[in-house]
């Protein structure tokens, strides 16, 4: 990105008006791969979600349709991702929940208070509950979720994985 | 959608099996079973069951939907409960999905900026290597009493063109880069008077060369074995005469084996090599293989995977056609390590086998030409290739691609033309973009856009460019509208789990059947773990980078701190970085990783020099410290100091002379421009220990230089706990 910025800016809200704003490019710019102020429609969920928010799938849809410009494109725009991310991130939508809401729902699907969910209970509820969830998906959450000894998500040790601020 | 219950029956089976609780998981259903289930379960854990499932008997007549599901199916299924409970469920699903994949975005975005930071900091060096090459010729031109013939090159101080130092140094890079005559070379590398000792344990080789001695070698090779130096210069001399009669393009056919392997670049990563001939077989008639370049260089068996190609080549000479890469080149040999590899393997025969390797290495083929439909070169093309010039070239004379061939005779003219079609075609890489472009962040060769290659294929009546020279994350990559496809070999290229490798089978019809491989344990990790053991590499290097301009970089701070507060905008700080380091990467993405913020927000910038160090063995024993912008100096510019040593170093002994030492640093002073002073240097070279005939040892005196860890290693104890764990 060039540096834009010709006086440095006195207010503290433009400041953190301007710090967002790169905080965005630098995320956009990781995936945009051909250096032309582009990225494919298919990563702008991974760029929202590596900014931090936490949206569903069809949530992510309406990001998109938000992002675009009179007709749909494979690829979206520096300009027009810009806009809608500060929008979200300024009204902070789509903000992850807190890391016990996280380890609450791990407890209501885990109907026995075993501590763990097996295997299989993880691969039933993520394919046939929520939204839709590929095979490929599954396979690498649980490459990582699952106890190596005990062939299980003992989610208390899960949770803290998946919400883990690598900003800090 | 109340899973549970529906799958309560199935798997109340298993479950006993699988999980240690199994008989609590009925139990739930029906609370006046309840008191024998903690009782008859032995496990450890039986004590903090009980605790729950108290709990729940307690809770069992509330309103909660989690232990009401458990109810319901008994009590005949009560529809508005089984909603809410459902409900309950798929929010909760939802929930860990949406984190889940805020998580996986996450990694693929740390992913991404590893991978950046490998190849920024990859191609800076290979940019500043070409910058040296512009030096070295400007220096010989001048050595002449020429003018520069790129004027625009500015390195070197008129000055210098009087130096007789810098005579002798231009002297020793002309000695390497004349052609040299067979009868010489073939006397200066002569294997009969060298014996095999009683001793030696490797495999023994006899010519001409049959698959079994293939076998052999690579048995003997796995096990970590040398190859003798008598028969490994055996093998390079045979390989070189075969290699002599080749044309520069190679014509490979399909039309008995109907098919051909393509493998590309394998940096002396042998076990890369084994995987790959072990899923896909040896060589043969019918098992053609294209080998794209670059087997040598930055692994750690670089003679192993050479000499395995070369022997292949000998056994099957019309089944395996190896192209030349950038790496195969004497130049490119003495900064990226394979030199350094021969002189640790072979000592005193080293010098016969690194001249046999560089005269070699001029004699393969530039590109191979696959049924007339796909061309496989190492880099690429540019709007200059033309392959019939191409054909009509002297490979021979490119010692070095790097180098304009130079000739002693006055009158020879130096074809810049013919020199930049080798350039092209073992450096060039793909753009996105339209158009031919010099490539600047590598150094050499060409940026060539789809048209360019469009045009290219036309003409030439190609369907497919294929090439290598670049990592790719998953070993392979189509571009130009899958035009041209990129191979890469070398798996766990930057770190262990960076990278996967792979090759294309193609068939008679030129349809690509892509294979990929990890030659390594990286691939059973979790994605997560195997991350950050690659990320944390890359952030080794990138902090390496960042304290060896220390100086620079303070500098560039101070100025946005001109009240010495210590602390500075986190946008400054980022464009101080980009502007001292030139790497183009996300540096407020990183600043987590490179420097801390104060409570106020602002940036610590002395912070970015927290992690790391450079420590300097140097001098302990004259009781005299390195200086440390001297320190600083001398680890920035290693790689290029290492080169300059090399080509000093006139019978490849890894040791040259006090006074050739402090030639060298001069060379570098006036070749990047930046300061050493003569004393500093006259007192570094004194402060180094030297060996009884008053020569340095110059692996040792750069390996000196390192970079240390400082940071306590609290974090690690906590991240593997955290990770023994998971």
């Amino acid at each position: 990105m060039a540096t834009e910025e010709a006086l440095p800016p006195e207010n503290p809200e433009d400041t953190a008006v301007q710090e967002l704003k790169k905080r965005i490019a630098d995320a956009f710019e990781i995936f945009d791969h051909e250096a032309n102020q582009t990225v494919d429609v298919r990563e702008v969920g991974t760029i929202i979600r590596s900014l931090g928010c936490c949206p569903t799938e069809g949530e992510l849809h309406d990001i998109l349709k938000e992002m675009e410009e009179e007709e749909p494109l494979p690829y979206v725009t520096f300009d027009a991702f810009l806009g809608v991310a500060m929008k979200i991130l300024q009204e902070k939508r789509y903000k992850p929940a807190l890391e016990d809401q996280l380890l609450k729902a791990f407890q209501v699907l885990d109907i026995e208070n075993n501590g763990y969910l097996t295997k299989e209970e993880i691969e039933k509820y993520m394919v046939e509950e929520g939204e839709p969830f590929s095979t490929e998906e599954l396979e690498e959450m649980l490459s990582a979720a699952i106890d190596p000894e005990k062939g299980t998500v003992i989610y208390k040790e899960y949770v803290p994985l998946l919400v883990v601020d690598d900003a800090v | 959608m109340f899973s549970r219950f529906r799958k309560s029956k199935s798997s109340s089976d298993k479950a006993g099996g699988s999980k240690g609780a199994g008989g609590k998981r009925d139990d739930g259903g029906d609370p006046s079973k309840m008191g024998c289930g903690p009782s008859s379960s032995a496990d450890d854990d039986s004590e903090q069951q009980q605790q729950p499932l108290q709990k729940q008997q307690k809770d069992d007549g509330k309103k909660h939907g989690k232990q009401k599901r458990s109810k319901s199916p008994q009590t005949g299924g009560k529809d508005v409960t089984d909603a809410s409970v459902e409900a309950l469920s798929i929010k909760s699903a939802l929930l860990i999905q949406k984190w889940y994949r805020r998580y996986k975005a996450r990694l693929e975005a740390r992913r991404r900026t590893t991978w950046m930071i490998y190849q920024s900091i990859e191609y800076s060096s290979e940019a500043s290597q070409l910058h040296l090459y512009n030096f070295f010729s400007d220096m010989m031109q001048l050595a002449d009493g020429k003018q520069p013939q790129q004027p625009q090159q500015q390195h070197l101080s008129p000055a210098g063109s009087g130096d007789p130092a810098n005579n002798r140094f231009a002297e020793r890079l002309r000695q390497k880069s004349l052609e040299e005559e067979d009868q010489e070379l073939l006397e200066l590398t002569s294997y009969e008077g060298i014996q095999v000792e009683k001793s030696y344990r490797g495999p023994h080789l006899s010519f001409p060369l049959s698959a079994s001695h293939v076998q052999v070698l690579i048995d003997s090779f796995r096990q970590g074995t040398q190859l003798h130096s008598r028969y490994l210069l055996q093998l390079l001399h045979e390989a070189r005469l075969l290699l002599k009669t080749k044309p520069n393009v190679y014509q490979a056919s399909t039309s008995i084996s109907r098919q051909v392997t393509v493998v590309g670049d394998l940096h002396g990563k042998l076990d890369d090599l084994l995987v790959i001939f072990y899923k896909n077989g040896l060589p043969d008639v019918t098992n053609p293989y294209v080998f794209n370049g670059d087997f040598v260089d930055r692994g750690a068996n670089s003679v192993e995977t050479a000499a395995l190609l070369f022997a292949c080549l000998l056994v099957w000479p019309s089944a395996v056609f190896i192209n030349r890469g950038n790496h195969e080149d004497h130049l490119m040999n003495c900064r990226y390590g394979f030199i350094k590899e021969v002189q640790a393997k072979y000592k005193t025969p080293a010098n016969k086998i690194v001249r046999l390797f560089g005269d070699t290495f001029s004699w393969l083929p530039l590109a191979t030409n696959i049924d007339d439909k796909i061309l496989v070169t190492h880099g690429g093309i540019s709007d200059k290739v033309d392959m019939e010039r191409v054909q009509k070239l002297d490979r021979h004379q490119y010692l070095s691609a790097l180098k304009p061939p130079v000739s002693d005779n006055e009158n020879a003219k130096v074809d810049y033309k013919e020199w930049r079609q080798v350039l092209d075609l073992l450096w060039s890489d793909p753009k996105p973009q339209a158009g031919c472009a010099p490539n600047t962040f590598r150094g050499g060769g060409c940026y060539f856009g789809p048209n360019i290659t469009e045009a290219f294929l036309r003409k030439h009546k190609f369907s497919l460019l294929v090439r290598s020279h670049e990592c790719k994350p998953d070993g392979w990559e189509f571009c130009h509208g899958g035009a041209v496809l990129t191979l890469f070999s070398a798996s766990n290229y930057y770190e262990d789990g960076s990278n996967k490798g792979a090759y294309a089978k193609f068939d008679a019809e030129g349809k690509p059947h892509i294979v990929q491989y990890m030659a390594s344990k990286a691939r059973k990790l979790p994605v997560g773990r195997r991350l950050s053991t690659v990320e944390e590499g890359a952030l080794k290097d990138l902090r390496a980078k960042v304290i060896a301009s220390k100086t620079e970089l303070t500098a560039a701070f101070q100025r946005f701190d001109p009240d010495k507060t210590g602390s500075i905008r986190l946008a400054d700080w980022c464009e101080a970085m980009e502007q001292t380091l030139r790497l183009g990467l996300p540096w407020r993405t990183l600043r987590p990783h490179l420097a801390q913020l104060a409570k106020d927000g602002r940036l610590l910038y002395m912070t970015s020099f927290d992690c790391v160090s450079i420590q300097t063995k140097l001098g302990a024993s004259a009781g005299k410290e390195v200086a440390g912008s001297l320190t600083e100096a001398v680890y920035k510019n290693k790689e290029e100091l290492e080169t300059i040593f090399r080509i000093m170093d006139k019978d490849n002994s890894g040791q040259i002379s006090l006074d050739e030492f402090q030639e060298s640093c001069r060379v570098l002073t006036q070749a990047t421009g930046r300061q050493m002073t003569e004393a500093e240097v006259g007192d570094m070279a004194r402060s180094m220990d030297l060996n009884s005939d008053g020569y340095i040892d110059f692996n040792e005196f750069l390996e000196a230089f390192r970079i240390i860890d400082t940071r306590k290693r609290q974090e690690d104890a906590a991240g593997a706990q955290g990770g023994s764990s998971g």
